[in-house]
């Protein structure tokens, strides 16, 4: 056997094996696990880099399994350029966050996730790579476990966010295999081409297959990138999860459902269709990108009313779904760049804004927005990351935000999807609202006397932060880092690649220079430094020094901490929006499905709980013992 | 250096421009209340003041915001227009100058909120709240245009109103228009929609801890807002223009429209505002937009 040739299977084998490996020193020691865990994916990433380029290849492995009608069944890893491209990216940005726990986890703060997601890296590479649907679906399912365990990690509130997380994995995987299972039954062979090629070739014969397929394919997507019906468990699973997994379940888990839509949905809708448009576009992809821009908003108005920062920004996260999910809809060449973009953008700035928050929940202790405040002053680092972060995810340029929002707008001004981008931009300016009331009330305003003697966080976290804050401005500034990959990928998805280089990118309506935008902007502030060393001097007065209407705080028994303006931030916005959010909630709905299946479930037990149960059983027993000497 | 010496220019030129119409709109503002009033130069002498007196501030995050928040705006500048004169090649990309101001509301919002005064922050938090007001109904006007012309170009938006006056957009798309005035009326902070600065219930909100420099930089960051947003309304449904004074004649004639209505009204709570711009310039935007998308084909 030669190891060169199952290269793909080993970026899945070995961190499997080295996540299994490193459950022994369970006892002895967690700094090792988490050093296993590190080299792991610094494997994985080192591979990722000296494999880019490499064009695409195909690995096999043969088992002597007889399944359905064949004879042995076969696992395939293909490496195609859209797999290849989000491979490469997660584990680099994975490695960046593994850099941070490094740190993170030490005597008081560490769990024992590390052998655990030593795996689900394994798992990672699987989804990305698989050729076949055993191996696809074998990667997905050892994703969701490893997840749910680590989302519990071993206390009782996060047990119960890791079970909300867990039981709508399962409402997804058992989709999943429904849509699988008929495509292979109706195929006879389980690579994922065959079926796909089976369901788009199907529109004219049987068009109630397809879109059942389509249907059950989006409900797996659906639940695992946290799109409208079920953008619930972000709120609990990303608030819940250990702070440096959050960052990775936000930055990258979260985005498995992309990739699913992406390769495997779209493809349904290809030449073959032949059912309703909507505005050009096949009437189920329009409905998915009106979700899309519902979902967008929808998240947004949840965390402008959050208080908890992480909940906050997990809610901002299916807001960055939703425009990701309307751009991939549009299904033309510009939205699929556009989703990818914003995919990988998300990817980055949103990793770099959950590590920031777990840098200020390591030195403090605290989730909730108005307890805390003044991080800035005693950790500048941290806010820098905070604030380039937040920039890029409302937006605004130089940040690599910018670019991908614009090119979401433009793919949709492209298909005229006009009044879904009305919810577009009313979901991205209501970013800013949430956005800014996490600086306002984490980093800046008063600091707490209680925080006084906060340091800023240790270097490894620095570190790690800092690469991601360089790689937000990085590709803020040339736009064509990640734009020209993702371009050369497009023609294997069968799209015409767009007009774009390094520096611009040519949209639908208009065309943009986004490096020299960057520059105007770093032009003008040098001008206004100018300005601003022509002004006469200024001087530094403490925090305290206040205008209070011509009143001492003190003298009023006002400390710092009332003079922190946090709480119920938006609270007029808030009443508006009341009566929609409370009126309409999907939460009491899953509550009500819920309640009855337990209602079912009691009347079951109780019926195996009464105290005939033993002879109910032995008489069972005794009927199917007989039956069996009978008949046999 | 041609490009730097025109930026730079243009960027001294804006901030006057601004300037000039504040000056003209607290004129305006003091005949209707039957005041003699300040003199039109009256915002220049305020800002050459400012810098010349010394400051107070709280920390670097403070300095560093109230320079983010001008040069975002002079950003934003810089892709207006101005009569066919734009200091360095682009299209006008509407969507990259709604895109770019914010980046000088956020800077000037880091700056005060950094000073810690608690009535700063309730003033930001009103003014984005506003924000989503009049930026809603504003981005339905933009993509009234995608629908009829497919383009957000600025450039292309004034050469499409080329030949008289019967060919601007505000003859042609009448509702669309008043949607953009009431959205520009929200944006400038003008009277009823004033919440964000009003000055007996937050001391001014934002600019309360600010003084010396850090007011003159705000007062530039006014002045080069009201630019940028009348300039915005000029090209997009005024024709734009051909020579720079026409260009500056249509703003301060807009400015002083939007002055003097501010007159007439007392001052909306936050959520009015942000309920009256969704009502009334939504609406009127949601029907231009409608009427122009049935009217593509």
């Amino acid at each position: 056997m030669n190891f060169g040739d199952y290269l793909l299977f080993l970026n899945i084998a070995v961190p499997v094996a080295v996540g299994v490996f490193s459950l022994i020193f369970l006892r002895w020691s967690k700094k090792l696990q988490w050093i296993l865990f590190f080299a792991a994916i610094l494997a994985q990433a080192v591979f990722a880099v000296w494999f880019y380029n490499s064009g695409p290849r195909v690995e096999t492995i043969s088992l002597p399994i007889a399944v359905m009608n064949l004879n042995q069944l076969e696992l395939v890893m293909r490496n195609n350029g859209i797999g290849y491209l989000f491979f490469g990216i997660t584990v680099i940005v994975t490695a960046i966050i593994a850099v941070f726990s490094l740190s993170y986890n030490d005597k008081t703060h560490a769990t024992g996730i590390a052998p655990l997601w030593t795996m689900l890296m394994g798992a990672n590479a699987g989804i990305f790579f698989s050729g076949d649907w055993v191996s696809f679906i074998l990667a997905w399912e050892l994703m969701g476990w490893t997840s749910y365990f680590i989302i519990s990690h071993g206390k009782e509130r996060s047990g119960k966010a890791g079970m909300y997380y867990f039981t709508q994995s399962l409402i997804g995987t058992s989709a999943l295999l429904a849509a699988v299972f008929i495509g292979v039954a109706n195929t006879g062979s389980f690579a994922i081409k065959s079926t796909l090629n089976f369901y788009a070739s199907q529109w004219a014969a049987n068009p109630g297959l397809v879109i059942a397929a389509a249907l059950l394919l989006t409900i797996t997507f659906f639940t695992k990138s946290a799109v409208f019906p079920f953008f619930m468990w972000p709120s609990k699973a990303h608030a819940e999860a250990p702070d440096d997994f959050s960052a990775f379940l936000s930055g990258v888990m979260i985005k498995y459902g992309v990739f699913g839509m992406i390769t495997l949905l779209l493809p349904l809708f290809g030449a073959g269709y032949n059912g309703p448009l909507v505005f050009g576009t096949p009437l189920f992809l329009f409905i998915l990108g009106c979700i899309g821009m519902f979902t967008a908003a929808w998240g947004t108005l949840h965390a402008i009313r959050e208080n908890d920062m992480k909940k906050m920004m997990a809610h901002s996260t299916v807001s960055n779904i939703g425009f990701i999910l309307t751009a991939l809809s549009t299904n033309t060449a510009m939205g699929i760049a556009a989703a990818v973009f914003h995919t990988f953008n998300h990817m980055i700035f949103k990793s770099s804004i959950f590590l920031s928050m777990a840098a200020v929940k390591y030195r403090t202790g605290e989730r909730e927005m108005h307890k805390l405040g003044g991080m800035a002053y005693k950790m500048p680092v941290t806010f820098f990351v905070f604030l380039l972060g937040i920039i890029a995810a409302a937006g605004i340029p130089p940040m690599n935000g910018f670019g991908s929002k614009w090119l979401i707008f433009q793919a949709m001004f492209d298909k005229q999807w006009l009044l879904p981008a009305i919810l577009g931009f009313f979901a991205s300016t209501g970013a800013f609202l949430y956005l800014y009331r996490g600086l306002h009330s984490i980093y800046l305003g008063q600091l707490s006397p209680r925080f006084e003697h906060v340091k800023e966080a240790p270097v490894l976290q620095i570190v790690s932060q800092g690469i991601l804050m360089l790689a937000v401005f990085a590709i803020g500034l040339f736009p064509g880092i990640f734009l020209i990959p993702i371009n050369n990928a497009l023609p294997e998805l069968g799209l015409a690649p767009l007009t774009l280089d390094l520096y611009s990118v040519q949209g639908s309506t208009a065309s943009i220079d986004i490096t020299s935008i960057g520059l105007v902007f770093m032009g003008s502030f040098a001008l206004v430094f100018i300005l601003f060393l022509i002004g006469k001097k200024r001087r530094y007065v403490k925090m305290m020094d206040n205008y209070t209407s011509g009143e001492t705080p003190s003298d009023w028994g006002v400390n710092e901490d009332k003079l922190h303006y946090a709480y119920n931030f938006y609270e007029p916005i808030e009443k508006v929006f009341e009566p929609l959010l409370n009126g309409f909630s999907m939460e009491r709905l899953f509550g009500r499905i819920a309640h009855e299946a337990k209602r079912v479930s009691n009347a079951v037990r109780g019926w195996f709980n009464s105290p005939q149960t033993g002879i109910i059983l032995l008489a069972v027993l005794a009927v199917i013992a007989l039956a069996v000497w009978r008949f046999a | 250096m041609m490009e730097i010496l025109s930026v730079l220019g243009y960027s001294f030129f804006v901030m006057a421009a601004g300037l000039l119409y504040m000056g003209i709109g607290r004129k305006i503002a003091a005949r209707l209340h039957r005041r003699y009033g300040p003199p039109v130069w009256q915002c220049y002498i305020d800002v050459v003041k400012c810098f010349s007196r010394r400051s107070i501030s709280h920390n670097f995050i403070m300095d560093l915001g109230s320079m983010m928040g001008l040069s975002g705006l002079l950003a934003a500048a810089m892709f207006i227009p101005m009569a066919s004169f734009l200091p360095f090649p682009s299209q006008g990309p509407i969507i990259v100058i709604l895109y770019l101001m914010p980046i000088g509301y956020l800077g000037m919002a880091m700056g005060v909120s950094a000073s810690g005064n608690p009535l700063a922050a309730i003033g930001i938090g009103r003014a984005l709240t506003l924000m989503m007001g009049y930026e809603v109904p504003f981005a339905m006007i933009v993509l009234t245009f995608v629908a009829s012309f497919s383009s957000t170009s600025l450039v292309k938006l004034q050469e499409l109103q080329a030949g008289g006056i019967m060919n601007w957009h505000m003859v042609t798309m009448p509702i669309g228009f008043a949607a953009a005035l009431i959205a520009l009326m929200g944006m400038l902070g003008k009277k009823p929609f004033d919440t964000m600065i009003a000055p007996s219930e937050i001391a001014s909100g934002p600019m309360v801890e600010l003084s010396g420099k850090f007011l003159g930089l705000a007062f530039l960051q006014h002045a080069t807002a009201i630019f940028v947003e009348t300039g915005l309304i000029v090209i997009m449904f005024l024709g734009g223009a051909s020579n720079v004074f026409e260009f500056v004649a249509k703003q301060a004639l807009v400015y002083i429209v939007m002055a003097s209505l501010s007159e007439l009204w007392a001052r909306y709570r936050v959520e009015q505002a942000t309920k009256f711009l969704w009502i009334s310039a939504g609406s009127l935007a949601l029907v231009q937009l409608i009427v122009n998308m049935a009217g593509r084909k």
